[in-house]
């Protein structure tokens, strides 16, 4: 039965490995406590036996020694020597009995045992033949006593001969059985390692196959495939966390479905929404493929609405044109941004692009979409505006060249003198057809601008060369009004990037007004100055001033203040041109004006590239 | 008297242009389109026509090309309302003397016609220069130093008639006096 925590069973698993370990010490511990056993059990016997038998032959020798003694020198101390060594012989060979070890031990013993008995008989023998005078004794002794004590010996010698074979034999014995215990120990121990090592990772791999298992399922879930189950049968933590993850992916799954259903029916009226809008639509996603496109856009693109999902929008329509706009207005600051494109197919069609970032929650940009609205139809109208206005302004030429011719042949009398009454009337003809004329230009000055087609030829220009001429061609006029003009040019002023022809007719409006509204005795100043990287252009004058209220709109069209029309002579139109004109060099144009005090109008042009001030 | 051609489609336009050009001493014919202008200045005996761009049938444009293909080299003032840059260089390069833009005043009238009789005059005094004669093309010169006193280029002319003449005398003082005039 195993533990029930993960915890439990690693903690048990490593126990295991430990009382293997334990297991493989033992056995060693146990081997080297036979084998040191056996060695020093022999060892000792056979040691014990040689000793008891080295001791019994030098017994045997003093006895020898005694019963010499006995025999030739004194009876008495002989005996007495031969008596106690034979006590020690005996004691000795007792000891040596008692410990018999080796095969073949034993017969030598009970040989030695007969021989000694049969010596120590010997000894009465020679005491007999001592008391009947000793003649015979010393053949006795030769012939029957040396004999035996040389068998005893040689006996002996055997005996310790079995014992050190036997010694001998036990040392190899104590070899061998060490290196066999090695060899036992050395495969222990690899079985032991083996098998400790397979055992642990069999239980690891089986511990952990629940969590494996579980992170596979994470990562598909993560893939959006909520279907997931893990089936883990055990109990311990990780069978907890996958039944956890079993009933979260079963809430998940719960939640989809529940929501799957609004959502595809949001999703439906969304497809609706966006199908049966009549304009191209575009829905993008933050990598500029496509999610969504429209009939509309399908057909003027010519896609194919089922198949265009999740291409790339530049490999769908391969218009860089489009795609940068589209880029560029979806990265600018405000949500929605329109602007006027132009896209030629079988001909131009103009397009009102608008771009709405669609937003995660108003944090992370999730897609673009990108709606067309087709205006095509009104550029055409505004193209047919502006053609009819520069037709009808061409066709007012022809008259008006009529008009001019009468009445300048008529005031100059090639045709008879006039009258003073004839001559004013005459010149206000004149004034008219003039104002006409000015009229004409500026609309056509005006539909040129309009319609694109005016090229302006930028160079770096002279603005105060500019400035001086077209003041010149104003004195005149000035004069006869009693108006002084006068110039105050910066000096050191670098040049300006602008086409002077269009600079010129802005400055010549701007001066033709200042003259117009300032009354005999009044000033017009023309000056230049350097504004930071702008070069400005000023005209200032002492007239009659613009009310506050129309200082904003001035520069609309056909805007004129009110009251003063008449006497103006202008058509409203000027201002606006001028703007237009001073814009398109990217500069502006402002006035300042106090009413009764006067008016200055200014307007900057950016400084050209090679330029700088000074 | 000079002959002079005015082909435009509007009557108010040649009336008055014709009047101008009457005061002026020419002897006016005019044309009501393209194709009567063409006739008339095949015809010949024309100093000088002016020709609206815009006519019905064929235009300004087109009727100075027929008449410079059929070698008629009378000088051409074209008339327009619509001018373009395009245009003007094409009636220039097919040899129009001037491009007048409408409207005009009499006075802008009498000041091309002015410049006009000046380069025409020159121009043939060194036709007559070239082509060896050499009293009318003095004649011209006195006609065009009555006109323009102050164009060094007569001055210059007098001085090769003059030499040609053998006036050596003469034809220094003449270029001296061009000098002068080309300093100021």
């Amino acid at each position: 039965m195993l533990p029930r925590t993960l915890r439990g069973k690693f903690t048990l698993l490593v126990v295991g490995l430990a009382m293997l370990a334990l297991l493989v010490g033992l056995a060693g511990i146990w081997n080297l406590f036979r084998l040191e056993q056996s060695v020093d059990n022999l060892m000792t016997e056979n040691y014990k036996s040689i000793d008891a038998v080295y001791r019994m032959m030098e017994s045997l020798e003093r006895q020898d020694s005694g019963m010499l003694i006995c025999m030739s020198v004194d009876r008495g101390t002989g005996l007495e020597i031969f008596t106690q060594n034979g006590n020690e012989f005996v004691k000795w060979f007792g000891i040596e009995q008692g410990n018999v070890t080796e095969t073949g031990e034993f017969e030598v013993i009970n040989q030695i045992k007969q021989n000694y008995a049969g010596y120590q008989k010997m000894i009465f023998d020679i005491q007999g033949k001592l008391d009947s005078g000793g003649a015979d004794i010393k053949s006795y002794y030769s012939e029957t006593v040396l004999p035996v004590v040389n068998d005893i010996k040689s006996e002996c010698k055997q005996l310790v001969a079995i014992n050190e074979r036997a010694m001998f034999a036990s040392k190899q014995n104590a070899a061998e059985s060490g290196r066999r215990s090695m060899l036992y120990l050395v495969l222990i121990s690899m079985a032991a390692a083996t098998f400790g090592y397979l055992i642990a990772r069999y239980f690891i791999l089986r511990f952990l196959s629940p969590i494996r298992k579980l992170s596979d399922s994470i990562v598909r879930v993560r893939e959006g495939d909520l279907f997931q189950h893990v089936d883990v049968k055990s109990n311990d933590e990780a069978g907890k966390l996958a039944s956890e993850f079993n009933s979260m992916t079963r809430r998940l799954q719960d939640y989809e479905q529940s929501n799957i259903g609004t959502l595809l029916a949001e999703k439906g009226k969304s497809l609706a929404i966006i199908r049966s809008i009549s304009d191209p639509l575009l829905v993008l996603d933050a990598n500029w493929r496509i999610l969504q496109i429209n009939d509309a856009c399908a057909r003027f693109f010519g896609l194919d609405i089922d198949h265009v999902a999740g291409r790339h929008l530049l490999e769908a329509i391969p218009n860089g044109e489009l795609f940068s706009d589209i880029e560029k207005l979806s990265s600018s600051a405000e949500e929605t941004k329109g602007k006027i494109i132009r896209i030629r197919k079988d001909g131009d069609y103009y397009f009102n692009l608008a771009v709405t970032r669609v937003n995660d929650r108003g944090i992370r940009n999730i897609g673009v979409i990108a709606a067309l609205q087709n205006v095509t139809g009104l550029k055409e109208l505004d193209r047919v505006k502006t053609d009819f206005l520069a037709a009808i302004s061409h066709e007012f030429k022809t008259p008006l060249t009529s008009i001019m011719m009468a009445a300048s042949m008529l005031r100059e009398g090639s045709m008879g003198e006039l009258t003073a009454d004839q001559a004013e009337t005459m010149e206000t003809i004149r004034m008219d057809g003039d104002r006409l004329l000015g009229l004409v230009n500026e609309l056509l000055e005006l539909m040129k601008i309009e319609s694109g087609k005016e090229i302006y030829r930028i160079e770096p220009s002279d603005v105060n060369a500019i400035a001086l001429d077209t003041a010149g061609d104003h004195m005149d006029g000035a004069r006869r009004k009693g108006v002084r003009l006068v110039t105050e040019l910066c000096p050191d002023l670098p040049h300006a990037a602008a086409d002077p022809g269009k600079i010129r007719w802005v400055l010549n409006n701007l001066i033709g007004n200042a003259l117009s509204h300032t009354g005999s005795g009044g000033e017009v100043t023309v000056s230049t100055d350097l504004e930071g990287r702008f070069v400005a252009v000023s005209v200032r004058d002492t007239g009659t001033g613009i009310p506050a209220e129309y200082q904003q709109k001035i520069f609309d069209r056909f805007v004129q203040v009110k009251g003063e029309a008449g006497e103006s002579g202008g058509t409203g139109l000027g201002l606006s041109v001028a703007r237009e004109i001073v814009q398109s060099h990217g500069g502006d144009i402002r006035v300042e004006s106090r009413l009764g005090e006067g008016s200055t109008f200014t307007f900057t042009l950016p400084v050209a590239e090679s330029d700088g001030p000074g | 008297m000079k002959r002079v051609l005015i082909a435009d489609d509007t009557k108010n336009i040649r009336t008055l242009l014709g009047k101008c050009l009457q005061l002026e001493g020419y002897d006016v014919s005019e044309a009501v389109d393209g194709e009567q202008a063409l006739a008339l200045m095949k015809s010949g005996g024309f100093n000088l026509a002016f020709l609206d761009i815009k006519m019905p049938g064929l235009s300004g444009t087109e009727v100075l090309k027929e008449a410079r293909a059929a070698g008629i080299g009378t000088p051409v003032i074209i008339i327009t309302a619509y001018a373009t840059v395009k245009n003007a260089v094409e009636c220039t390069q097919l040899g129009a003397v001037a491009y007048l833009h409408k409207p005009f005043t009499a006075d802008k009238i009498r000041n091309v016609l002015a410049e006009l009789q000046i380069t025409g005059d020159l121009d043939q005094a060194e036709r007559l220069i070239n082509t060896g004669r050499l009293q009318e093309a003095l004649a011209v010169l006195k006609r065009a130093l009555a006109d323009n006193p102050l164009d060094g280029h007569v001055y210059q002319l007098f001085s090769s008639v003059c030499e040609k003449l053998g006036q050596y005398d003469e034809a220094r003082k003449f270029r001296q006096i061009n000098q002068i005039l080309s300093i100021k």
